[in-house]
């Protein structure tokens, strides 16, 4: 610093005839104060130009007005409303677009007529029992599934079930074997389950069942049937492969899987 | 006239001169790495969250899939964030009187929604859409990295629209095939010559639209 300044002194004595006339009256007044902030022309331009840069990587420091506006975002506090949230539930008695749900059978896998009044058709694996367990509930999926859905159906079972049930649906999932057992989640494996409706997993899953949580929020009705059409594949892939898997399944009031732990 | 100027004066002049184009770019330079570094674009900082929620934990050592609990991340811009009652599914037996989870149980019980520290942050002004990020073949992990391994998420890219433009103006270095979107274990980015091909491939498949498009000002500012 000490030699820039005795640097800037000696351009300053050149300047100084120069610019004498103009700077006279504060010149001839302090002389000693206008020197001493006296710098040489260019480095003056460089002092510049460094303040500019500096400048600019404060400025792409900081969050200006438009980084965050003041708009509701998803997920994004609001101080508008009173719940502090930008997402507005749905005003009571409303539907919105594309959710008027009529048919009963696809959003609710309800029978839309009183229950037994028409025998629906079965599949070989539903053959059901002279009492039914779940009257109110469909037989059989009510869309056409293609090879797409049930892939789609795997995949979705993967994401949502499979945690707790396991991949192949004994009710081993790693969620069930980390202490989700008291009761453990249901083996589709067994008796009972083998001859449900369709309506009923659409039922478990839309509106939960005993500990089993309600994933309507999560799973679209699409795919809640989707996933069904894969439990059925399931089913019949364990069906007699392992005969002691059937008989561990065949009470309805025993909850099989990973209780071993 | 008397001499004002030593001889030296001379280096001194032109040392300054140069000096002064050395600086100037030195200092350019110097601004270019802060704006792009952690401490301007938050990269690499963990933000301390009011629940010690781990996804190293939930993703890597459970399996839990990222769609599990992101829900909307196929079909929408945001990529959702679970809901109080998603973490009950589990957590009604799992750790069910755990010190960690009160604030969870809290906010199940009244109905008050969880407060995450956001870590991912675009300006407003910037349009960012997952859905069609995930639907074209752009992984999780190319943009968010090996969320399976961190038990604090941090962000591990720039997310300055350099970024973004760079994969935009080559999409065949990053794309990978649909089904492998979700793979924290698939390769980040296309290097060697036949992943490009791949990613080439891919990107006629997939319809990807011409760099023109994706750079251009209108995709990401509406
Ligand atoms: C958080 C763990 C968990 C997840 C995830 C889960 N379940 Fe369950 N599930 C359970 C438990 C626990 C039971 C046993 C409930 C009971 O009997 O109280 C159960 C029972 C069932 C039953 C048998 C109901 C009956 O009649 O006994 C079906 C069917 C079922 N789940 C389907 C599904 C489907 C389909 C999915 C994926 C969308 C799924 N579950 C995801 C825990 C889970
Ligand atoms: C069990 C639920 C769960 C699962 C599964 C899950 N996440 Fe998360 N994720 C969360 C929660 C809760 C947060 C907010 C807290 C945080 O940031 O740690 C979060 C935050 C994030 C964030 C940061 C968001 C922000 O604030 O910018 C990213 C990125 C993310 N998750 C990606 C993933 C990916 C990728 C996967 C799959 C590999 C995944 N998550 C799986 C629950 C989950
Ligand atoms: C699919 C089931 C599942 C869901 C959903 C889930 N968790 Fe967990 N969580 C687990 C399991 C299993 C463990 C135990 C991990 C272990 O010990 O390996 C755990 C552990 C934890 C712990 C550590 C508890 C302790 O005392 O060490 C916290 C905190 C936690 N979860 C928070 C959350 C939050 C917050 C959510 C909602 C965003 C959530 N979890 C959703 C299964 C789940
Ligand atoms: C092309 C890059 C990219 C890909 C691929 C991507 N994300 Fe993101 N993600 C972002 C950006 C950018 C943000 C910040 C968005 C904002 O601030 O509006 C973000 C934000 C998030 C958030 C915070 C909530 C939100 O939506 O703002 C979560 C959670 C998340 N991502 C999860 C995921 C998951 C899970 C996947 C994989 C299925 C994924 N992301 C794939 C770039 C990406
Ligand atoms: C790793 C690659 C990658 C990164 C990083 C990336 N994108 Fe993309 N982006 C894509 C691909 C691939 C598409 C699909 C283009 C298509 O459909 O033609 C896309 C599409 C988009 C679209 C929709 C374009 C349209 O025509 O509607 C928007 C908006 C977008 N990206 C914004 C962003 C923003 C903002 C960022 C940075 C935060 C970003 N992207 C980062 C690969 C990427
Ligand atoms: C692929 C998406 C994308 C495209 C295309 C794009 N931008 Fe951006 N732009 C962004 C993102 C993301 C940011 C925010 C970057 C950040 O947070 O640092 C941004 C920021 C900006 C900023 C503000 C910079 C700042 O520091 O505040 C300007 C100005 C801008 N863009 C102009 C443009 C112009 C002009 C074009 C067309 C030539 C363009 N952008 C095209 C994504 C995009």
């Amino acid at each position: 610093m000490g030699s820039s300044r005795r640097f800037g002194v000696r351009w300053q004595a050149q300047r100084d005839t120069a610019l004498d006339s103009v700077w006279s009256d504060r010149s001839s007044a302090d002389p000693k104060r206008r020197r001493r902030f006296a710098l040489p022309a260019h480095s003056k331009l460089v002092l510049v130009l460094l303040l500019l840069t500096a400048h600019c990587s404060l400025l792409t420091g900081c969050r200006r007005d438009m980084q965050d506006q003041p708009k509701a975002i998803a997920y994004r506090e609001n101080s508008f409303y009173k719940d502090g949230t930008g997402s507005r539930p749905l005003v009571e008695g409303t539907v919105p677009r594309g959710y008027l749900r009529q048919e009963r059978e696809y959003y609710t896998g309800k029978k839309s007529a009183a229950p037994s009044a028409t025998p629906q058709t079965q599949t070989a694996a539903t053959q059901s029992t002279s009492t039914p367990l779940y009257p109110d509930d469909v037989e059989t999926i009510p869309m056409t599934i293609t090879k797409a859905d049930l892939d789609r159906g795997q995949e979705r079972y993967n994401i949502y079930c499979s945690a707790c049930h396991g991949m192949t649906g004994y009710g081993d999932g790693i969620v069930a074997r980390r202490g989700f057992n008291k009761p453990s989640p249901a083996n589709y494996h067994q008796d009972r389950l083998r001859q449900a409706p369709a309506g009923h997993f659409f039922d478990v899953m839309t509106n939960g069942w005993g500990a089993m949580p309600s994933y309507a929020s999560q799973i679209p009705v699409e795919d809640r049937w989707r996933i069904i059409a894969y439990l059925r594949a399931l089913q019949l892939s364990q069906q007699g492969n392992s005969p002691t898997v059937n008989d561990r399944g065949s009470s309805p009031t025993v909850r099989e899987g990973s209780s071993r732990k | 006239m008397p001499q004002i100027f030593r001889h030296s004066t001379n280096y001194l002049a032109r040392t300054t001169i140069f000096g002064a184009i050395f600086i100037l770019f030195a200092a350019l330079w110097v601004t270019a790495e802060i704006a792009r570094s952690g401490w301007n674009t938050g990269a690499y900082i963990e933000r301390q969250q009011p629940i010690q929620f781990s996804h190293k934990h939930h993703v890597g050592d459970d399996g839990i899939d990222c769609r599990y609990c992101h829900t909307s991340v196929e079909t929408s811009a945001s990529a959702g964030m679970p809901a109080t009652a998603v973490c009950m599914n589990c957590h009604k037996q799992i750790w069910a009187d755990s010190p960690y989870l009160k604030p969870v149980r809290d906010s199940f019980k009244d109905g008050k929604p969880l407060e995450w520290i956001r870590v991912h942050d675009l300006p407003d002004f910037a349009y960012f859409n997952h859905s069609i990020h995930i639907n074209k073949g752009v992984g999780c992990s190319t943009c968010h990295g090996r969320i399976d391994q961190m038990p604090v998420v941090s962000q591990t890219q720039s997310l300055q629209m350099e970024w973004c433009l760079e994969c935009h103006r080559a999409p065949e270095n990053y794309v990978r095939p649909k089904e492998k979107v979700f793979d924290m274990e698939w390769r980040p980015r296309n290097s060697s010559k036949a992943e490009i091909a791949e990613g080439l491939d891919l990107k006629t498949k997939y319809h990807i639209q011409k760099p023109d498009v994706l750079t251009s000002c209108s995709t990401c500012h509406r």
